[in-house]
């Protein structure tokens, strides 16, 4: 008989697993027990079990990563992978590739996570929130061309508000590949600066048709959106993530539609009312001048100037007179002034001097003698009197004090 | 006088904001004149914008490919 080691027991029943086609691409369905989160490997280990029975399962960290959800104790799963063995052990176990919670329930956990993760960084905090423009002058519409959401949006706003340019990009809005696309269409716009407001959304479907609008990236992309987003996913009782980042959430395309632009018709009486009352208050301005005007030219004074204009002639008459009077009185004044004056200065002249019986004596030659010491005896000097000149001999001289006036010099001076 | 571009918000803005001035009634006649005609003017605009009657529609790939080769 032949001896087999533990490993080549092991090695061998793992390859006839191995080898069992219906053993390497299954699905099972299960609850998770005995959860485990190598946090380090970032491998998970856990059982699934049924009612019955149980199989240890291992879902390595390449795989894990691409979870759309936490597992944990409890929850209904739906796995995809193989079975084998783990030599070490002999331990024989599930090989998890994909996992997705199983049931109803398995989109709306997904969605309460990513909601709750979301909502902790703040991405729907009404402070970011920014407002919807009351007229924009372009939409953008971000939906499927086939669906009758667009039509129900078109209607509403060519009703409303045709003159708005509607930007139209057509994509996909359910399955693989729609949530890129929508959140191309939201940066493309943002890009372009081609739209004052978003219009992002589809009609009703189920829960995984919606599933598009609860993506993570779409939902930062919506965030990040300088233009403000309304998002209509659905009907009214739909709740999608993308409604909750958006900065407005209809509860319906049709509805995304009327919020986002006014009804012409509504801004038409507006408006009438508007150009109504300008008129009026332009027309009143007119008005109350013509009024005023009419006031003004009615009074006296205009009707008959010579009311107002007689006490002021008579007034400025006076006042002409009391100048003239003041005036010549003044002139008076200055003249009798200047009369005195100038006799006066008459009675200082020299010859007004002489006329009182002084002489001035002179050499000869014409120069005016003022000393005893400037003459000599036998000299003949001259002596003007007020109606002549008298020749005159020295015969002698008798100085006394010295200094005459010196004033009367000068005159003398300069009288000569 | 009134700018082409000017946004039908910013319009309508601009008329409410000369029609609460005419009525306060504290302008000149000739600035009330003024204001009239360019308040006209505004609502002439305003009534072409409501006038519209086609809703021109683009396709963003359009735009895109436009701007590109811009």
């Amino acid at each position: 008989m032949r001896v087999l080691s533990v490993t080549q027991i092991n090695f061998f029943l793992k390859s006839l697993i191995e080898s069992d086609g219906r053993l390497t691409d299954i699905y099972a369905a299960g609850e998770i027990s005995n959860f485990t989160d190598h946090y380090r490997s970032g491998h998970l280990y856990f059982s699934l079990k049924d009612e019955k029975s149980v199989i240890k399962a291992v879902m390595f960290s390449n795989a894990a990563r691409r979870l759309r959800f936490r597992p944990k104790d409890g929850m209904r799963v739906i796995v995809r992978g193989r079975v084998s063995i783990y030599e070490p052990s002999g331990q024989y176990q599930f090989y998890v590739e994909e996992m997705q919670p199983d049931g109803l329930g398995a989109l709306n956990l997904a969605f309460e996570q990513m909601k709750e993760k979301l909502s902790k960084e703040g991405l729907f905090s009404e402070e970011y929130k920014k407002p919807i423009p009351r007229f924009p002058a372009r939409i953008g519409i971000i939906t499927s061309p086939t669906g009758a959401a667009v039509q129900d949006m078109l209607n509403i706003l060519s009703r409303r508000w045709p003159a708005a340019e509607l930007i139209f990009c057509p994509v996909l809005v359910q399955g693989e590949g729609a949530p890129a696309q929508l959140a191309q269409a939201v940066r493309l716009m943002n890009e372009k600066r081609c739209a004052d407001v978003i219009l992002i959304g589809r009609g009703g479907g189920s829960a995984e048709d919606l599933a598009a609008f609860n993506d993570e990236q779409l939902a930062r992309t919506i965030f990040a959106s300088e233009i403000p987003v309304i998002s209509a996913v659905g009907h009214e009782t739909d709740f999608t993530i993308c409604d909750f980042v958006a900065d407005l959430r209809a509860p319906t395309p049709s509805a995304a539609a009327e919020l986002a632009v006014p009804d012409r018709q509504e801004v038409r009486v507006q408006l009438d009312t508007l150009v109504r009352r300008m008129k009026k208050a332009a027309e009143n301005g007119i008005n109350d001048r013509r009024q005023l005007l009419d006031t003004a030219s009615s009074a006296r004074v205009l009707r008959d100037p010579a009311v107002w204009l007689t006490p002021r002639k008579t007034a400025l008459n006076s006042a002409v007179q009391r100048l003239e009077s003041g005036a010549r009185r003044r002139w008076m004044a200055e003249k009798s002034r200047l009369a005195d004056l100038s006799g006066r200065l008459d009675a200082m002249s020299p010859l007004k001097v002489i006329a009182r019986g002084y002489a001035l004596l002179s050499h000869e030659d014409g120069t005016i003698l003022r000393s005893v010491q400037e003459t000599e005896i036998t000299e003949k000097i001259e002596a003007r009197v007020s109606d002549g000149i008298l020749h005159l001999t020295v015969t002698g001289a008798e100085p006394e004090a010295p200094q005459q006036g010196g004033e009367i010099d000068g005159k003398k001076e300069a009288e000569l | 006088m009134v700018k082409k571009k000017l946004s039908f918000e910013d319009a309508m803005a601009r008329l409410r904001e000369i029609t609460e001035t005419l009525e306060r009634g504290s302008v000149t006649l000739e600035e009330s004149v003024k204001l009239f005609s360019e308040g006209a003017e505004l609502s002439q605009l305003c009534y072409e914008t409501l006038g519209a009657a086609e809703q021109k529609i683009t396709e963003l790939s359009k735009i895109c490919a436009d701007t590109e080769e811009a």
